[in-house]
């Protein structure tokens, strides 16, 4: 008799606990584990937005994204690290942000190529990832 | 004469190139806080751009909606996808002016209270702002901040019956602009 009471309780107390996990999952700090929709420069990340944004959107807009590019700077901002890629002869390129504790400035020298993971955002005066990892 | 000449001459082109100066950022901070009895929800951006020229007083700022960061993966899903509905509204933007740039001296350090007005579009849907501000100014460059109210209702942001007391109807804004010289 106990026993027919007991196993929907613990029916009842896992699928209680499976759905908080769900609702409360954390979000991750950056997609650097999950395999990269495309492989690309920052160069021409940047002139295929610069030449059609709409269509660029439809191409790049929330994927995953492994950049290769030249660093123009690396700055701390409000709460993590924004890393700058720059484009030959255009002012802007793509900016690479990274949440706390990811990255530091330190990591980065600027004029070096690096290869960072991003989930791409949109396009601004600069095309942006976000939640970005530096590929080591 | 030719001394006149010559010292009119430089006061002229400094004058010009001062006015022509615009600053801008590209690393702007937004953050936006909803607070009820169940839920605490906040998000923050730090990809912000803006162009603001001390001359004129006019500011632009724009960010993406995607580049919004969340602490719970689900909320974040819900804004984007919902609430917000990034992928046919991805920006947000607000166009305006410091209607009172004449009592900010950019030659001297210090922080001033702004009044700023102008129009914020959310959800595509253009309202206007009137709000209050500092910008401080370090070595000749400004730091802008504010905060403000907006509505939900406003921007025809639509919350289901089912999450209503999780989101406040008041969202507040935080906004902190570090710029630099164009």
């Amino acid at each position: 008799m106990k026993r027919k009471i007991y196993i929907p309780i613990s029916v009842i107390i896992f699928l209680g606990i499976g759905i908080w996990s769900f609702v409360n999952q954390k979000s991750a700090v950056t997609v650097g584990t999950k395999n990269p929709e495309y492989e690309i420069t920052a160069e021409k990340l940047y002139m295929t937005f610069s030449e059609n944004e709409t269509e660029a959107n439809k191409i790049y807009l929330n994927k995953v994204i492994k950049l290769t590019g030249k660093v123009q700077k690396a700055e701390h901002t409000e709460e993590g690290v924004n890393v700058y890629l720059s484009t030959e002869g255009e002012s802007s390129g793509v900016i690479c942000n990274f949440e706390p504790g990811v990255v530091d400035t330190d990591d980065f020298d600027e004029q070096n190529n690096v290869t960072i993971q991003g989930l791409c955002s949109g396009y601004l005066f600069d095309v942006v990832l976000v939640k970005c990892d530096l590929v080591r | 004469m030719k001394f006149l000449m010559l010292v009119s001459t430089f006061f002229l082109v400094s004058t010009v190139s001062i006015s022509a100066q615009k600053f801008i950022s590209k690393s702007g901070f937004v953050k936006f806080h909803s607070h009820t009895p169940v839920e605490e929800i906040m998000a923050t951006n730090n990809v912000a751009a803006s162009i603001f020229d001390p001359s004129s007083g006019e500011v632009q700022v724009s960010m993406l909606i995607r580049s919004f960061s969340f602490k719970k993966k689900l909320m974040q899903e819900h804004f984007n996808e919902n609430y917000m509905e990034s992928d046919v509204y991805p920006k947000s933007t607000f166009k305006g002016k410091v209607v009172n740039i004449d009592q900010v001296d950019f030659k001297k350090d210090g922080v001033y209270t702004i009044q700023i007005e102008g129009d914020i579009t959310i959800h595509g849907v253009t309202k206007e702002l009137l709000t209050q501000g500092t910008i401080e100014i370090q070595k000749g460059i400004p730091t802008a901040k504010t905060d403000f109210t907006v509505l939900t209702k406003d921007f025809n942001i639509q919350i289901p019956d089912l999450v209503k007391d999780k989101i406040a109807k008041e969202i507040k804004v935080t906004v902190n602009i570090q710029y630099n010289a164009k």
